[in-house]
């Protein structure tokens, strides 16, 4: 059985080999995801458990007029944006009393060699972005998604999700812009 | 310069181009299963159980002090009483009115 709609069915049902069928069918890509949002290997990991545990959870409330993939995806970003705000609140609590440490460069685990120096700008800036633009460039461009699905993951018509990318990369650019003299002050 | 600049956005932008994926780690799944399968024990925190013990202690201290203040006022009550019992003529008890 490897249909991942029969899989929820029977994961609905509390089929366990079912469960371990589709972990082995999205577990990368949820990961993925969340790394793209997180930048922290642990972080990513967390929220994995949780979409996992969530999905066992609610398989009986899947709707099948949606693609299970949009649905672990949008369970994914629902996951990622959660544990980013959760982060936010727990920096803004913690840089109130102590000196502020500024979070290392990110290089993700699967960016080519020849292309890490670039990838770490691109990553910093990227975390910097507005949630529903953060979300639209990562799901087009890192995971490579058609529009289509990333308009129905973000409930979103194709037309928004192209403006969303259109603004994002403008700011992308602005955002590389500022920091390109500080990578010549580097090095 | 200005062209240097472009070619290194650009080249910061197009830096996920042949990306691979990212595998977790093989412990993931085992917390995967742990989490989901494992039976539930409901565990109240200890923050709770702090709040829990302040509010019987609160409540113990309020019926101490309902209590205290019950018994003096009701030994009031039965002290007036007392008096003014002591203030009454004593009874005639022998009856014999025409000696």
């Amino acid at each position: 059985m490897s249909d991942p709609t029969q899989l929820i069915r029977a994961i609905a049902d509390g089929d366990r080999n079912a469960f371990q069928e589709l972990y082995t069918l999205f577990s990368e890509k949820v990961y993925n995801t969340a790394l793209s949002y997180t930048q922290n290997e642990q972080d990513a990991e967390e929220v994995a458990q949780d979409v996992f545990t969530s999905i066992f959870k609610n398989a009986k409330h899947f709707k099948e007029n949606a693609t299970v993939s949009t649905w672990v995806y949008r369970i994914t970003v629902n996951t990622s944006l959660n544990l980013l705000k959760k982060r936010k609140r727990r920096f803004a609590f913690i840089s109130f009393g102590d000196s502020v440490k500024e979070k290392p460069d990110f290089v993700h685990p699967g960016i080519l060699m020849e292309h890490q120096e670039s990838a770490k700008a691109l990553f910093k800036v990227i975390d910097g972005l507005a949630l529903q633009q953060k979300t639209a460039f990562i799901l087009s461009f890192i995971e490579d998604l058609p529009r289509q699905e990333v308009a129905d993951i973000m409930g979103l018509s194709l037309k928004a999700v192209e403006s969303l990318l259109q603004r994002s990369k403008r700011n992308l650019r602005e955002k590389l812009e500022k920091l390109y003299p500080d990578r010549r002050k580097k090095k | 310069m200005k062209e240097a600049k472009k070619a290194w956005i650009d080249a910061a932008l197009n830096s996920t181009q042949g990306m691979q994926r990212a595998k977790p780690s093989d412990e993931l799944w085992l917390k995967i299963q742990a989490r989901t399968f494992s039976a539930k024990v409901k565990m109240i925190p200890v923050s709770q159980l702090r709040f829990i013990a302040a509010a019987a202690a609160i409540l113990l201290v309020l019926n101490v002090i309902t209590l205290g203040t019950y018994i003096q006022r009701e030994n009031a009550v039965w002290g007036e009483l007392l008096e003014e019992t002591e203030e009454i003529p004593v009874l005639i008890s022998d009856y014999k009115l025409y000696e």
